[in-house]
């Protein structure tokens, strides 16, 4: 079953597929941590309203700290934008053609919603503590 | 630079219908739903309330309302369903041995289940903790 074949990471790494290749490398490293936050956080939130443990608030003070809002805010719109590429794409591949300038709009909206969010997060993290 | 359109057809080869052909459609169709889902819980919560001004009342009140309960609820049964899948193809490409692969796929069905589970009873359940 599979490829019966061995890639070394750094070997991997070495690999020229430039941006499409790092936006896939991306999407993955993003879509791990996002079920491995996501699952946390629904963790955290269930035993916070249940039965007030301790470490489940103290989960939450972690997520609400403004770092960890930016960085959760980062992971959230990339995998978004780019699962929206793909999964237009794919759907409809006569788009394919227009691959790589797909890439570039997918940036070009990154950008700014991204510093936005990025600048309304940190707002409330100087007003509201932490 | 461009590829013909008429090359993109011709390499498309009809891909055999199956589990693994519906988890991939499903990660297109699910993908494009969570967009609204997750980044308007995202918009509501962490960019226009903010997550210092959310606390238990906060949450009893928003989950008085049924509307807001069947969307977070949608919200939670599409993100594991979608995470938990991803999560399942992500490791099957770096896992070599079947046995390994089957044992895998047992343990983040669990996982699946206790999430969607847990997520589930806390939103029919409500907030209990004084």
């Amino acid at each position: 079953m599979g490829l019966n074949r061995r890639v070394r990471f750094f070997a991997g790494l070495r690999y020229r597929g430039g941006g499409p290749m790092w936006a896939w490398m991306l999407h993955r490293v993003t879509g791990v941590a996002l079920i491995l936050f996501v699952g946390t956080h629904v963790f955290a939130s269930f035993f916070m309203q249940q039965t007030g443990n301790d470490f489940a608030t103290t989960i939450n003070i972690i997520y609400e700290s403004w770092i960890f809002q930016v960085i959760v805010a980062f992971i959230v719109i990339f995998h978004g934008l780019n699962g929206m590429r793909i999964a237009i794409l794919d759907i409809w591949p006569r788009f394919q053609m227009f691959q790589r300038e797909a890439l570039w709009l997918q940036w070009f909206i990154f950008i700014p919603v991204y510093g936005l969010t990025v600048v309304i997060l940190i707002q409330h993290g100087l007003t509201g503590g932490y | 630079m461009a590829t013909n359109t008429n090359q993109v057809q011709l390499n498309q080869a009809a891909a055999p219908e199956g589990f693994e052909s519906w988890a991939w459609k499903w990660m297109r169709y699910s993908g494009l739903l969570l967009i609204p889902l997750a980044w308007g819980h995202v918009l509501i919560q962490d960019i226009l309330v903010g997550v210092h001004a959310i606390d238990l009342d906060y949450v009893a009140l928003r989950w008085a309302s049924l509307g807001w309960r069947v969307y977070d609820f949608l919200l939670l049964a599409f993100a594991f369903a979608h995470g938990v899948n991803g999560l399942r193809q992500v490791l099957n490409d770096y896992i070599r041995s079947d046995t390994t692969r089957k044992r895998v796929t047992w343990l983040l069905f669990i996982l699946w289940l206790v999430l969607s589970l847990i997520g589930a009873a806390a939103i029919v359940g409500g907030v209990r903790a004084p």
